[in-house]
């Protein structure tokens, strides 16, 4: 577990080595030249910093991008960067891709096209922004990429670390199904192909492997909740006898515990998940889920937000530098949900 | 070529070839064939397959999907198709808890309000395919992308509505029982019920059924054919609104992100097909529809049993439609009536 903890880290280590040994590698950087400088000076004032700081953002055009707009986690994110960019001066947008990728590719080759200074995204999938991330990097525009890690590096990621905290729930739900007995578990993820998926599989298949848990079935939701008690419902008919399922997204866990629910094995199932939204916190509230990995999602958008400030303050040109950060995270149940900041988000 | 045509009407003792004999069989047999089949096999291959609460799972998880597939199969009769379904059901669903939670409706106006929206919704569609004379493929596509684009900008705010904990109608519809039986297999059942004796013992049944089948003789035999046609894109609506409802109680949400609903309209047009609703119209029966939709849920059923991935079923499935397609053209082969007449 440990070595899972520090893994991160020494990633981040790497990464940030990998930057500064790699200051020529490819890119131009026309459109950030003189932008910022090499950051505050080593003896300077308050007043002097802080002009540095908004002269680095004035004017910017700054792009928010998600896979959906209309998400209780993206329309905080975009909330944190309004509210970080505007009295700095920063022309932000944020278009809406409306979880169609072709639409996200179009809205970024337009943005590359329009010689935006810095591009926010998040990444549908481990691939398919590669062409778009490289390319807007080489035409001087900065990539950060929020809470999906894809293969291409952006000049700096902030999000989850969702292979640890998917290791520490499987640790949680092992626990709880050896206390119950029982060895039995299933496993549901998103599209299978991206980040969050991986790097959650990654995470908990070790887990249960060590533990010598019998992992029933694995399926894929495509985050359809529909899906996902369809798949629940059917599984629990061949296996009355589960442990849990290991849900990578929060509303797909929903459809999942209504899926338990509706079999009459509520409190007998457990539903294990990554994020801990404030929809998710009503359902912990019916009973129909078990633990769930609550992260920092608002810090995620003001760490963004943070992440433009020091590279458009450093200056160093896009595609130069990459850096990978991770928000902290606990894993929530009925006993600390009240008394965890980072759970509930989103809830009126 | 010639003998192409020679062998595939071999002709029999009776005179009538291979095709013709088949085309006299109601394709929904056929299809309750398979199934039978393919629920003999999982029988056997699959332990836990064949047991009574696996089977009321089908059913459950079927019964949405049922009343859409009675709903399209009626528009495609009658020579039409919806493709705005996707946008109704999921509308009905979220739209009723926005204006639910968020502009204090009580739980049962906010289902009447987006079920009058639906029935609209399948009134304009009608008028457009029926008056305008635009085709329905594009009309309903069109229509699709209006309403979603319109409920984003001045309705809906996010793309997951989680139902309340306070429903008490849409929860009762979606988990509740009636003699013990789940609440949407009893749905499913009276709109199958519906859907049978609207085509079999009413007139405007029957008519649809005699538009489909030639909509130019319909109209010289002084069939009022534009009223009917709306009547089928309201029923579609209506029977969309309906599964949205009970989606949502089923599920508890209803999510359209990551292209939630599109599943659901395949599934419905591919049970109505493989059922034997022709898509050049006035063929099939609900019968054939109650079928193609238990093969499908059958199927979805085992193919999770077996630990197959979403995908790879979504493959098959895709492929049974093809077959299904084709198999329709061989049986009722395009002749010149029916390319005058159109088909989809």
């Amino acid at each position: 577990m440990k070595l899972r903890r520090i893994a991160p880290v020494v990633l981040l280590c790497v990464l940030a080595a990998g930057c500064t040994s790699g200051a020529t590698e490819g890119s131009s950087s026309e459109g950030q030249e003189g932008a910022g400088g090499t950051g505050v000076e080593a003896v300077t004032t308050p007043e002097k910093a802080r002009e540095q700081v908004v002269s680095s953002l004035k004017g910017k055009k700054i792009a928010y991008v998600p896979i959906g707009q209309q998400f209780d986690i993206t329309s905080l994110w975009r909330s944190r960067l309004e509210r970080a960019f505007e009295p700095m001066g920063v022309e932000f947008s944020a278009p809406d891709a409306a979880f169609d990728t072709q639409r996200m590719t179009q809205i970024l080759d337009s943005l590359i096209n329009d010689k935006v200074d810095m591009i926010i995204l998040q990444n549908p999938d481990v691939g398919v922004l590669s062409e778009q991330i490289a390319r807007a990097q080489q035409e001087g525009i900065y990539v950060i990429a929020v809470n999906e890690l894809g293969n291409q590096s952006p000049d700096a990621y902030v999000g989850a670390d969702h292979v640890t905290m998917a290791a520490d729930l499987a640790d949680r739900m092992v626990s709880d199904c050896q206390a119950a007995g029982k060895n039995k578990i299933a496993i549901i993820d998103g599209n299978g192909t991206d980040g969050t998926s991986i790097a959650t599989n990654e995470g908990w298949d070790p887990v249960f492997e060590e533990a010598g848990m019998d992992v029933v079935s694995t399926q894929h939701s495509r985050y359809d909740p529909a899906v996902a008690n369809t798949i629940a419902s059917t599984v629990l008919q061949k296996n009355p006898d589960l442990c849990g399922f290991a849900v990578n997204w929060d509303v797909t866990a929903v459809g999942v515990g209504e899926a338990i629910d509706a079999a009459g094995l509520k409190g007998k199932v457990g539903v294990y998940n990554i994020d801990a939204s404030g929809t998710w916190c009503d359902a912990l509230d019916k009973g129909i889920v078990t633990a769930g990995a609550a992260y920092d999602a608002a810090g995620i958008g003001t760490a963004a937000a943070m992440f433009a400030q020091q590279l458009f303050l450093l200056g160093n040109a896009p595609g130069t530098s990459h850096t990978v950060s991770f928000v902290p995270y606990t894993i929530v149940d009925e006993s600390n949900v009240g008394t965890t900041s980072t759970a509930c988000y989103g809830k009126s | 070529m010639a003998q192409i045509e020679t062998a595939s009407r071999a002709r029999t003792a009776d005179g009538l070839s291979l095709r013709d004999r088949l085309a006299q069989i109601d394709q929904g047999i056929l299809i309750a064939l398979v199934t039978l089949v393919m629920v003999a096999i999982g029988a056997v291959l699959v332990d836990g397959f064949l047991t009574g609460d696996n089977l009321m799972t089908i059913l459950r998880a079927s019964s949405a999907l049922g009343i859409l597939a009675v709903g399209s199969a009626i528009v495609i009769m009658a020579k039409g198709v919806d493709l705005s379904v996707v946008v109704v059901t999921a509308l009905t669903a979220q739209g009723a808890v926005h204006l639910w939670t968020r502009n204090d409706f009580s739980e049962l106006q906010a289902l009447v309000v987006m079920g009058m929206v639906a029935i609209t919704i399948g009134v304009i569609n009608g008028w457009m395919v029926a008056y305008v004379g635009i085709p329905a493929l594009f009309t309903t596509l069109g229509m699709w992308l209006l309403v979603d684009g319109a409920a984003r900008v001045w309705l809906l705010d996010n793309q997951v509505y989680i139902l309340p904990a306070d429903s008490n109608v849409v929860t009762d519809l979606g988990r509740g029982e009636l003699f013990g039986i789940p609440f949407p297999i009893v749905a499913a059942t009276v709109a199958f019920l519906a859907g049978w004796l609207f085509l079999e013992y009413t007139s405007q049944g029957r008519l649809i059924r005699a538009y489909g089948d030639n909509p130019e003789a319909a109209r010289l035999a002084g069939i009022p054919t534009r009223p009917l046609v709306v009547l089928t894109f309201v029923i579609c609506a209506g029977s969309a609104a309906v599964a949205g409802v009970l989606l949502l109680g089923i599920n508890g949400s209803y999510s359209t992100a990551y292209g939630g609903g599109k599943d659901l309209l395949f599934n419905a047009i591919t049970a109505a097909v493989i059922g034997g609703v022709s898509l050049t119209g006035g063929k099939g029966s609900i019968f054939g529809v109650l079928w193609g939709t238990l093969f499908i849920g059958t199927f979805v059923n085992l193919m999770t049993l077996l630990n197959l991935s979403v995908e790879v079923s979504s493959l098959l499935k895709a492929a049974v439609l093809v077959v299904a397609l084709a198999f329709d053209s061989w049986l009722h082969p395009r002749d010149e009536e029916t390319a005058k007449s159109d088909d989809l």
